[in-house]
């Protein structure tokens, strides 16, 4: 019995301690905003690698892709993907070109209102800057040791039926970002890590051409 | 008078059976599925081409059990295009991306993925030889021409459906064993 009560205690001692590590809602959210915008300001280019991961939850299966990302200001986007396939999706003047199997297809955001709102909130998402979404979204604040994360979720139900909601963590060191969650629903989403950044290295524009 | 009405009779029937029938002697058979979804999950590059309009990313295919074929297909860059099932003979619809919800489109799509995932006895299958086959079926506007290639035993790693004068074209390439790395279960 004795023994039973000091498993009981200690499983109780492990499962806080876990919650220590959990997020926790953020002390200052206005030292957090001064800080991105800070970053924000200095950075002009940024260099990594990347990890995506699609979880399907009908098959209980994860799709992993592997490939560069480049970002160079202002709102200028690339993803090189090299795993599984060779695919590469460029964003910029608001213009989407996405290069598949050697066939090119170029797409004008700007016409289509709702394309435009999902090119502001993705731009804004992976950069981290969040001073770029607009009202449309509502954000809430948390932090751990090491990263603030913002949870997104947009009030548009037009936005929803494509993203429910979106969950940036931004590294406290640089206030990059280090993991991104777009969530389709509340079980499918897709999860990009960013690692091996390069902070404004980038000299020239030619990865972001459209043509 | 009896006799003759009887002999009547007799042509009259047997012209509406066989008016009615397959030609016995070319024998119609069921294709077998082209591909055999089982219960572990297959993973499909997929491209679709509608006139000057290309679209691709990943379908993964599973048989869900009690007669369920389940097909889903994502972008490269996460977000999904279309979900849906293949339940005995009828196809629904689970989520569909909004472009993409237009009944012809719907219909065409129904059409190609039962032909390459349930047994056919539409198709005829004009060249045959080792590591290729092509099927048809129909003519004009609504003629479909299927080519199979890269055969590991009965299964072809690569499918490409065309519909000539609709200007439809659906290629599906298997993703490898080596690109299982990049996909865990």
């Amino acid at each position: 019995m004795k023994k039973l009560i000091v498993n009981i205690v200690l499983l109780f001692a492990f499962v806080g301690s876990l919650g220590a590590q959990q997020m926790r809602k953020m002390d200052n959210v206005q030292v957090f905003e001064r800080k991105l915008l800070q970053e924000a300001k200095i950075v002009q280019s940024i260099e990594s690698d990347f990890t995506q991961i699609k979880y399907l939850d009908v098959f209980d299966t994860k799709v992993t892709s592997k490939g560069k990302f480049y970002y160079k200001k202002v709102n200028m986007i690339s993803m090189e993907y090299a795993r599984p396939m060779n695919y590469s999706i460029v964003i910029n003047a608001g213009k989407l070109k996405i290069i598949s199997d050697g066939k090119k297809s170029v797409m004008n955001l700007t016409a289509n209102k709702m394309m435009k709102e999902m090119q502001g909130m993705l731009t804004a998402s992976m950069v981290g800057d969040l001073s770029q979404m607009s009202s449309n979204y509502r954000q809430e604040f948390f932090e751990d040791a090491n990263y603030y994360l913002v949870k997104i979720k947009p009030i548009s139900k037009v936005v929803q039926a494509y993203v429910n909601n979106i969950q940036i963590y931004l590294d406290k060191k640089d206030m990059s970002v280090h993991k991104l969650r777009l969530s389709e629903t509340a079980t499918n989403y897709t999860e990009y890590t960013f690692y091996n950044k390069k902070f404004n290295s980038l000299k020239d524009e030619t990865k972001f051409s459209i043509r | 008078m009896k006799r003759s009405f009887r002999f009547v009779s007799l042509v009259c029937i047997v012209t509406i059976l066989f008016s009615c029938s397959p030609k016995i002697g070319q024998g119609i058979k069921f294709l077998p599925p082209i591909v055999k979804a089982d219960a572990v999950v297959q993973k499909y590059n997929i491209q679709m081409d509608f006139m000057k309009h290309h679209l691709s990313g990943i379908l993964v295919v599973k048989n869900m059990g009690d007669n369920e074929i389940r097909l889903l297909s994502t972008t490269y860059f996460g977000p999904s295009l279309f979900d849906v099932s293949i339940q005995g003979d009828s196809l629904r619809v689970n989520s569909c991306i909004e472009p993409m919800r237009k009944k012809s489109l719907l219909r065409l799509l129904e059409g190609d993925f039962k032909s390459i995932f349930l047994s056919q006895n539409t198709f005829k299958v004009k060249v045959k030889r080792e590591g290729f086959e092509k099927r048809v079926r129909g003519c004009g506007f609504s003629k479909s021409v299927i080519e199979l290639s890269k055969f590991v035993g009965e299964q072809p790693e690569s499918i490409c459906i065309r519909h000539p004068w609709i200007r439809i074209k659906i290629q599906l390439d298997k993703l490898n064993e080596s690109a299982e790395t990049n996909v865990t279960e």
